[in-house]
């Protein structure tokens, strides 16, 4: 699978088998097979590679956990029907939105946002969903990250396209959550390595001997999690070397003047590391980040205006950041959400879970403007709102256009596209 | 028995299923990997991986002289003990003390209780239960976050009904799912849906139990229940420097929802087959009529207890005998204990250690003291993806598969050094890895093993091998 795409000369995982290395073609074998690959060959091709991936294009995107209220993201200026349903939300929502046409507006505590559409960097797709909408979380987040309504796909989209489109193996920086210890279910595939990076602070061996005997026991490990242990410590044993060297040490005690006066902001916390791995060229490409605490059924109006004010001050100080360095122009930032709210509000003054909803993405790559159409509140479904894009065109969008990715095989299919990015001449 | 590398046999591993429930099930893959070897013919190997999953590997002085009694007197005898109280945290004396209470107090409270307890299932249990009937620090105070913790132990291991009408009231849940601010009495304005949903996908019918319809019906039928009023109001000093007062809720004791009718709804819902007024009761009586109620928890028991990916005739046989048992939460715990599938050679390891459960162990290995263990844990704890009393979400934590990622595991490993670290002396690893391991290592581990020379070597080596991460 030695090909150019992108302008990249890339070298499959193939090749390693080809060549020999890999003791098998299975997930779990492969996993393991990287752990077994010669240091220095591997180093050879970690080299190349990264050399390769410097140009390319980098994606994060950026979860809204919990079911993001879209009407109060992006908030329908015009329509009546939204006072009527909801007559403690939506006042204050459409008196202090900041306008993006004369029907639409964003969140009034988006302000950087709004600033950024100014320049042109801002695209909203409005009415993302899915058919047979569940309104679990946990059912409907699994469908985001798979990429696959019916619930039968268990990797993620972005681990597919890792191990579709990108060959992680040789370098376990190129998908990477931040700002968790857990790995995020869109990055998940046993065909790709992830590096998962909580804290900058804590991500590194206690003592040289730690590191030394943890590769030495863990390699050829047995059993049904051999592979998932032995891919976890030798991506961290490549990641905390390569990040000791390539980051600065963090300045004063998290404080991140430039995105946030608040250190609870955690979504700051993530982005500016992220920040730091593409700036530093650590060879990132699909990031995931996530901002907690969307599932607002109580007291919305305070909770929401936190968070969008969060998401505003993270955005905006992660995009200055690129900018000052000189990166902004590779990097599309796009948020998801499990399910946008109900559209009526509930007796404790907030909302229930929902459908539809908008996808705001954001970066020098995308082509201003609002898509999709905009929600109808007097058609709704049990309550609740149609949708009308499918979420799986916009992965399909960032796939191809984007990340020159192939979309059809990681998304299994061809969805109609809705156009938000830039094509280059 | 040490494990010969790739030309070993494959044991017994079954492939997985790929549609169960949990995500990380379908990146299992033991085909391209030799399974570990079953020393669970033996007894004594059965007993010490019941003691792993039943009791956090910690053996209480009590318990020893059973240890080499007979697998099923061990069952009888862990499963007999009951519950013992913890001690207080909150003095009867200082009323006021319940809203100065810090979350990590809380923690610590808890995990001095775990590694002192003299009645380890039910503590376990509580754990279980604390990450299934979930609720956060991040949104509850610490004061109804200790009682819940009080009420799980007490029902640990009591009848599902009382356990979830306690849940349904707890003020910790009431806060936590939004019960507390519902409102049913206006026909206008619809109730608030949290609970009513998550009582029903995620604690008991499971996704596909019950139909949207469901969820508002059982929203109305709930409303009504609320934190209990405070005994009183007491003005304490909340800003030392500037001496500044403002007035807390006290409470004298510790208390259960209060039920306000004037928020109830008063007429008839449609409720999973039925139509009636429906209250509380009628609401649990109906979810524990459906027998997905008794498959759905015997599933989760199973993976949690048995193996991640547990064979559909043991969750249907832990089901009917939970269900036949009037759902005692013993005989479930029972019933899975004495499956043929937990002593079977495929699930011996195939479970991951929670976080708690391996700092706990590993700390009883090495005879650490209790007061730096908790510590070590309130500062690996977040790191390996665990804060007590704070779960990622409502849906707890993702067990197993779920614990292992690059930056977890580096936590794990930077725990166990700074674990023999902490150590005044650090004690033989003689015959360490007969105890703790059976004797049953991968080739990597026995060799790096075999080259330690000393003890602490030895004991970093074993507690960071992937052979202690498992259970």
């Amino acid at each position: 699978m030695s090909g150019s795409e992108n302008g990249i000369e890339r070298i499959g995982r193939r090749d390693f088998t080809r060549a020999g290395l890999v003791f098998g073609v299975g997930a779990g074998a492969l996993a393991a097979g990287y752990a077994a690959v010669p240091d220095a060959f591997a180093r050879a091709i970690f080299t190349a590679r990264r050399d390769g991936v410097q140009s390319g294009a980098v994606l994060v995107m950026i979860q809204l956990a919990g079911g993001n209220d879209g009407l109060r993201t992006v908030v329908p200026l015009q329509d009546s029907n939204l006072h009527d349903l909801r007559p403690q939300l939506a006042g204050e929502a459409v008196d202090k939105a900041l306008p993006l046409s004369p029907s639409e507006g964003l969140n009034h505590n988006l302000g950087r946002i709004r600033k950024l559409w100014d320049r042109g960097k801002v695209a909203v797709v409005q009415g993302v969903g899915y058919p047979s909408p569940s309104l679990s979380h946990f059912e409907s987040i699994r469908v985001w990250e798979t990429g696959d309504p019916t619930r039968r796909q268990l990797k993620g989209w972005l681990g597919r396209a890792l191990s579709t489109s990108y060959d992680s193996y040789g370098h376990p920086l190129t998908g990477c959550a931040c700002g968790t210890s857990v790995t995020p279910g869109a990055l998940r595939d046993a065909d790709s390595t992830v590096a998962v990076i909580e804290n900058q602070l804590s991500y590194g061996f206690a003592a040289p001997e730690v590191e030394s005997a943890v590769g030495a026991v863990y390699g050829q490990t047995p059993g049904i999690y051999g592979a998932l242990f032995d891919t976890a410590v030798a991506t961290v044993r490549k990641t905390a070397a390569e990040l000791q060297q390539a980051l600065p040490a963090p300045s004063d005690s998290g404080v991140l003047p430039s995105y946030s006066n608040d250190t609870g902001n955690a979504l700051a916390q993530a982005l500016k590391l992220a920040a730091q791995l593409i700036i530093r060229e650590t060879g990132v490409r699909l990031l995931h980040v996530t901002l907690d605490g969307f599932d607002t059924h109580y007291t919305e109006l305070s909770y929401h205006d936190q968070l969008m004010s969060y998401l505003d001050e993270a955005v905006g100080g992660f995009y200055d950041e690129l900018v000052q360095h000189g990166k902004a122009s590779r990097v599309l930032m796009a948020t998801w959400s499990e399910f946008g709210r109900r559209p009526q509000e509930n007796v404790s003054g907030g909302t229930d879970h929902g459908t539809a909803a908008p996808v705001v993405l954001i970066g020098d790559p995308v082509r201003r403007g609002i898509y999709g159409r905009p929600p109808d509140l007097r058609h709704l479904d049990d309550g609740n709102l149609r949708y009308t894009v499918d979420f799986r065109s916009i992965y399909q969008e960032i796939l191809e256009v984007h990340l020159q990715a192939s979309a059809g095989e990681i998304l299994g299919g061809r969805f109609e596209p809705v156009r938000f990015l830039r094509r280059s001449s | 028995m040490v494990l010969g590398g790739a030309a070993s046999a494959a044991v017994g591993l079954g492939a997985v299923k790929l549609y169960v429930s949990h995500p990380w099930t379908a990146l299992l893959d033991p085909a391209g990997r030799s399974a570990w070897p079953s020393p669970l013919g033996s007894e004594r190997a059965r007993v010490a991986q019941l003691l792993r999953r039943a009791t956090f590997g910690i053996t209480p002085a009590g318990l020893e002289p059973g240890l080499n009694q007979a697998y099923q007197r061990t069952i009888d005898s862990i499963l007999g003990a009951g519950a013992a109280e913890p001690p207080g945290l909150v003095s009867p004396g200082d009323p006021t003390r319940g809203a100065r209470l810090e979350g990590s107090e809380l923690q610590r409270w808890w995990l001095r209780h775990i590694l002192s307890t003299q009645t380890p299932l039910a503590e376990r249990m509580t754990y279980f239960w604390h990450g299934h009937f979930t609720s956060s620090l991040d949104k509850v105070d610490a004061l109804f976050m200790y009682w819940q913790n009080l009420t799980w132990r007490r029902r640990s291991l009591d009848k599902l009904g009382r356990m979830l009408r306690e849940v349904t009231i707890d003020p910790a849940m009431l806060t936590y799912l939004d019960l507390a601010t519902s409102d049913a009495s206006d026909p206008a304005q619809p109730p608030n849906e949290n609970y009513a949903r998550e009582l029903m996908e995620l604690f008991t019918l499971g996704p596909g139990g019950y139909r949207e319809a469901d969820v508002k019906a059982a929203a109305r039928a709930l409303a009504g229940w609320t934190t209990p009023p405070p005994d009183k109001q007491v003005e304490i000093v909340v800003d030392e420097k500037t001496g500044a007062k403002a007035p807390i809720d006290v409470w004298y004791e510790q208390r259960r929802g209060a039920f306000a009718p004037d928020m109830a709804y008063d007429g008839a819902v449609s409720y999973l087959n039925r139509r009636g007024k429906l209250g509380l009761d009628g609401v649990i009586d109906q979810i524990l009529g459906q027998p997905a109620t008794a498959k759905f928890l015997a599933r989760k028991v199973a993976i949690q207890f048995i193996s991640p990916a547990p064979a559909e005739e043991t969750v249907q046989q832990i089901a009917g005998r939970f269900r036949a048992s009037d759902y005692d939460l013993g005989e479930l715990m029972r019933a899975a204990f004495t499956s043929p599938e937990f002593s079977a050679a495929a699930s011996y390891r195939a479970l991951v250690k929670s976080p708690l459960e391996f700092m706990v162990s590993a700390a009883a290995a090495v005879k650490a003291g209790t007061k730096e263990t908790i510590e070590l844990f309130l500062g690996y704890g977040e790191g390996m993806g665990e804060s007590l009393f704070q779960p990622p979400n409502v849906a707890g934590w993702p067990p197993n598969g779920g614990w292992i990622s690059p930056s977890t595991m580096l936590a794990r490993f930077n725990f166990v050094s700074d674990l023999l670290d902490g150590l005044p002396s650090v004690p033989s690893a003689r015959g360490a890895e007969d105890l703790h391991l059976e004797g049953v290592l991968s080739t990597s581990t026995a060799k790096r093993l075999a080259k330690s020379d000393s003890d602490r070597e030895r004991w970093l080596v074993i507690l960071a091998s992937p052979e202690f991460n498992l259970k």
